[in-house]
């Protein structure tokens, strides 16, 4: 499903003295089934635009259209819901919206909201925690027992439980451990590889960024400032620098590396296997060039 | 998201937004008492007057006074039909059981209706001028000789204080919580009566247990920082009267003198 | 480095929450050297808040004895000991007590029953130190959480402590607020010649410390310099951390053929060695 948005406007408490600008004049294309990365720094808009996706936000001006549906200022709160099914949206500390008594019943609620039947949305909530790496043992607990991590994949397989076409992730992995980090991002990895799901990410990790996005937007101000391809997007550090973002490691490195004399081919290195891949022929005897 | 402007303060520098908060508050409850002597076209008047220069004092722009006004609107023309119909006096133009038109009732009316729109406006500007913050520190300090009759004013000061800080937290948080609760399929304010009560639970718990957290860190936060409540501690919040403030007290009691004067004797 | 007296001393010390099979500090004993910049690994669950609160008196031990600036940790001692080790936490949101930054600084002064005129000027200083002077008038609701944790900062300044410990202070904070926070201790401890306690899952800011100490379901498995302890690489990894890029890179050259110095190289060093290969060839 492929999401427009047409010259959106967005302004928080329209209309009174504490009027502010979330989005002004965005105009971009999450195409189906890919995966989008959305960096920039805190109050640059990523979050008033995620809310724009799945229609818990209505443009003040422009126009979102959601696969055949268009939103506009004037569209109606009603029938908003199948949508939301199809546009799962996974909050910023998502473990705050735990509330069952038990981990099924809680990953259960979404479908069951939709209408699926009570077996059927206790099934696919049992699939979905699978998928998150929750086990049977921990279904009749209470959500509030378990660890951060834990909760926070019991919210996440919430929404996948819903079968969503399009997985909406706003900084999922703040203030998880290494590990947990990393099993997140390899279980939505995985979800867009082998299920064909799109993923839209919100993430201040570069690495991330490197490691998995096809197409990055750059926000800054409300606005949309660059967007292309990860190595497209860090090809210029210093216009990076200059929005106060970052290049991913492997990046940062090779350019010390380069500093350093070691003539390391164009483009750039982004992720630590490339670097290595790179660098590997000029280290190796016999490859590397002897006069300097 | 909502334009209701009771109860909103808007940050200022005027004359009246640096007042002592609790000169302000006294005075604005003095004020409103002293509207219900008001009792002829000059009395109404010289309050009305008042009012307006207070209003004009504040800089801030009318239409803030009148959302103000606003919600109270109906309750106003409520009051105001109930005199128009219900006093007898003066001529009576008509009449019908116990229902009468009278020109006592009409310029009762009118009193009772600039009477209403003077208190509102000036609990609004209250309000508008005065930061929350300000507000519970000059009760707390109000209520300072209440500590004679051991009541724990200072803890109670403190309690306000967090509580207020806390409010726009978790307003965020409530927001939060209810869009991610839509996003799974949550329909707040449609369906039955019964179908809105329980879609409140998926917000009431979560917004429950993130107020405990925020308590329990907020405990060790503030122990950590060696608060106990079984030792007296200093005050960096202190609130000041100025010359200002003298000068609006001796401002409301020339007031008082003009409205008893010009009152019907 | 010259090892100074240690200013945190913990000799198996062991904490366990009600209705929890396994203790939370299961035996711990280690020291911190006075002035130095220690941080403090392991995986989430492994106990690291639980050492820090132990150490504040916001958790009771249940065995084993610590001191913390010469001080036995107490319940005579305690109030002495929290204005001597100052903690940032890591919500930004539940250590602001004050209802604006100037009231928030001055909150540890009032406990300390600092006399207003006295506390007017530590207050102001605090706020310069951490750069927030600008916003002493400021409520929380209108702070980034980079700037609410300096002002948080600025509290327990103010109060002169000699320690700071930072419960992953910086966890929740984007990679500028992040930075400012870290750039801010940085000069504060140099300035204030202050010891740092720091639990971080940041192996930029662990490597740039002087000791790591990892610990994990409770128990303390290593302490020691960051070369020595990245050097266990896939001990690490076994434990839920991640290691340090360069050691990626290692790995990673070395399975392509590549043979480099045993132990740690931090990334200059990394960098030296990649060029000493490459041009010796
Ligand atoms: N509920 C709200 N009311 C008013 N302003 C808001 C609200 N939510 C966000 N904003 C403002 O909108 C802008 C964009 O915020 P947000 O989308 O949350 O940014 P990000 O997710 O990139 O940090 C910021 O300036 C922020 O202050
Ligand atoms: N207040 C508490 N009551 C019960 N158990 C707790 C409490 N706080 C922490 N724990 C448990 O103690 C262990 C260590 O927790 P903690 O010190 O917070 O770890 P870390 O800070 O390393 O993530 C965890 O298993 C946690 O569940
Ligand atoms: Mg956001
Ligand atoms: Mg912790």
């Amino acid at each position: 499903m492929e999401i427009v948005l047409d010259h959106v406007s967005f302004t928080y408490q329209a209309g009174t003295p504490f009027a502010g600008d979330g989005l002004k004049d965005v105009s971009v294309t999450i195409p189906d089934g890919s995966y989008t990365a959305i960096i920039g720094q805190t109050g640059s808009g990523k979050s008033t635009l995620l809310q724009h996706l799945n229609a818990l936000l209505k443009p003040t001006q422009g126009t979102v259209r959601i696969g055949d549906r268009v939103i506009t200022p004037q569209t109606s709160n009603k029938n908003l819901k199948p949508l939301r099914a199809k546009v799962g949206l996974v909050f910023q500390f998502a473990e705050n919206q735990l509330f069952e008594e038990t981990v099924e019943k809680d990953v259960a609620f979404g479908p069951k909201n939709f209408g699926v039947p009570a077996a059927e949305a206790m099934e696919r909530a049992h699939h979905a925690l699978t998928l998150v790496g929750i086990g049977p043992e921990y279904y009749q607990h209470s959500p509030f027992d378990l660890s951060g991590g834990q909760m926070r994949r019991v919210a996440i397989a919430g929404v996948l439980a819903m079968t969503p076409e399009l997985l909406i992730l706003d900084e999922p992995t703040a203030g998880l451990d290494p590990k947990g980090r990393k099993e997140l991002m390899t279980l939505f990895e995985q979800l867009h590889q082998e299920q064909g799901i799109g993923i839209v990410l919100v993430t201040h990790q570069m690495e991330d960024v490197a490691n998995y996005a096809e197409h990055v937007l750059v926000m800054a101000g409300g606005q949309v400032i660059k967007q292309g391809s990860p190595a497209a997007i860090f090809a210029d550090p210093d216009w990076l620098h200059a929005h106060h973002l970052g290049l991913p490691q492997a990046a940062r490195f090779a350019r010390l590396v380069q500093a350093q004399g070691l003539p390391l081919p164009a483009p750039l290195p982004l992720t630590e296997k490339a670097l290595a891949h790179a660098l590997l022929p000029l280290l190796h005897p016999g490859k590397g060039q002897s006069d300097e | 998201m909502n334009k209701l402007m009771i109860g909103r303060y808007l940050p200022g520098d005027s004359l009246v937004h640096k007042m002592d908060p609790r000169g302000k508050i006294v005075l604005v409850f003095y004020f409103i008492w002293l509207v219900f002597f008001a009792d002829n076209v000059w009395s109404y008047l010289t309050v009305g007057l008042f009012t307006l220069l207070a209003v004009l004092l504040t800089r801030i722009k009318l239409i803030y006074f009148w959302r103000g006004i606003q919600p109270a609107i109906f309750l106003i023309l409520f009051t105001v039909l109930i005199q128009v119909f219900f006093t007898r006096g003066g001529q009576v133009y008509w009449a019908w059981g116990p229902f009468a038109l009278s020109s006592a009732g009409v310029v009762n009316a009118w009193f009772i209706f600039f009477r209403l729109v003077i208190i509102i406006a000036m609990s609004t500007l209250l309000t508008l001028t005065t930061s929350p913050l300000d507000i519970s520190g000059a009760l707390s300090s109000l209520m300072t000789p209440l500590k004679w009759v051991h009541v724990p004013v200072d803890i109670i000061a403190l309690m306000l204080s967090i509580a207020l800080r806390f409010v726009p937290t978790l307003m965020d948080e409530t927001v939060r919580i209810m869009n991610a609760q839509r996003a799974r399929g949550v329909d707040f304010g449609s369906g039955s009566l019964a179908q809105q009560i329980k879609a409140i639970v998926p917000i009431l718990i979560p917004l429950f247990v993130s107020a405990m957290h925020h308590a329990e860190d907020l405990d060790d936060a503030m122990t950590a920082r060696g608060y106990r409540t079984d030792a007296p501690r200093t005050a960096f919040r202190v609130i000041q009267w100025h010359q200002r403030d003298t000068l609006s007290v001796v401002a409301f009691a020339a007031l008082t003198a003009v409205v008893f004067l010009v009152r019907m004797p | 480095m010259t090892e100074e007296a240690p200013i945190i001393t913990m000799e198996n010390v062991t904490v366990r929450y009600a209705e929890q099979e396994q203790p939370a500090l299961d035996g711990i004993s280690l020291t911190i050297p006075a002035h130095s910049w220690t941080a403090l690994i392991g995986h989430n669950g492994s106990g690291k808040s639980t050492l820090i609160k132990a150490l504040d008196g916001l958790v009771t031990i249940d065995g084993g004895t610590m001191t913390v600036a010469g001080l036995t940790v107490n319940e005579e001692n305690i109030w002495q000991i929290r204005r001597r080790l100052g903690v940032v936490f890591q919500n930004p949101e539940n250590q602001f007590v004050g209802a604006t930054v100037a009231d928030d600084v001055a909150f540890g002064l009032e406990n300390a029953q600092v006399p207003r005129p006295a506390m007017v000027d530590r207050v102001a200083a605090a706020l310069e130190q951490v750069g927030m002077t600008a916003y002493a008038e400021r409520e929380p609701a209108h702070l980034s959480g980079g700037q609410k944790q300096r002002v948080a900062i600025a509290g327990i300044l103010a109060l002169a402590p000699d320690i700071i410990a930072l419960d992953e202070a910086t966890s929740m904070l984007d990679p500028e607020g992040r930075a400012s926070v870290l750039r801010t201790i940085r000069t504060l401890k140099a300035q204030e010649n202050l010891t740092i306690l720091s639990v971080t899952h940041d192996l930029e800011e662990a490597a740039a410390a002087d000791h790591v100490i990892v610990i994990d379901n409770g128990h303390l498995v290593a302490s020691g310099t960051p070369p020595e302890i990245f050097a266990q690489g896939a001990a690490l990894i076994d434990m839920g951390l991640s290691v340090p890029f360069t050691e990626q890179l290692k790995t990673d050259l070395e399975a392509g053929g590549i043979t480099l110095p045993a132990g740690y190289l931090n990334e200059e060093e990394m960098a030296a060695q990649l060029w000493k290969l490459y041009s010796t060839m």
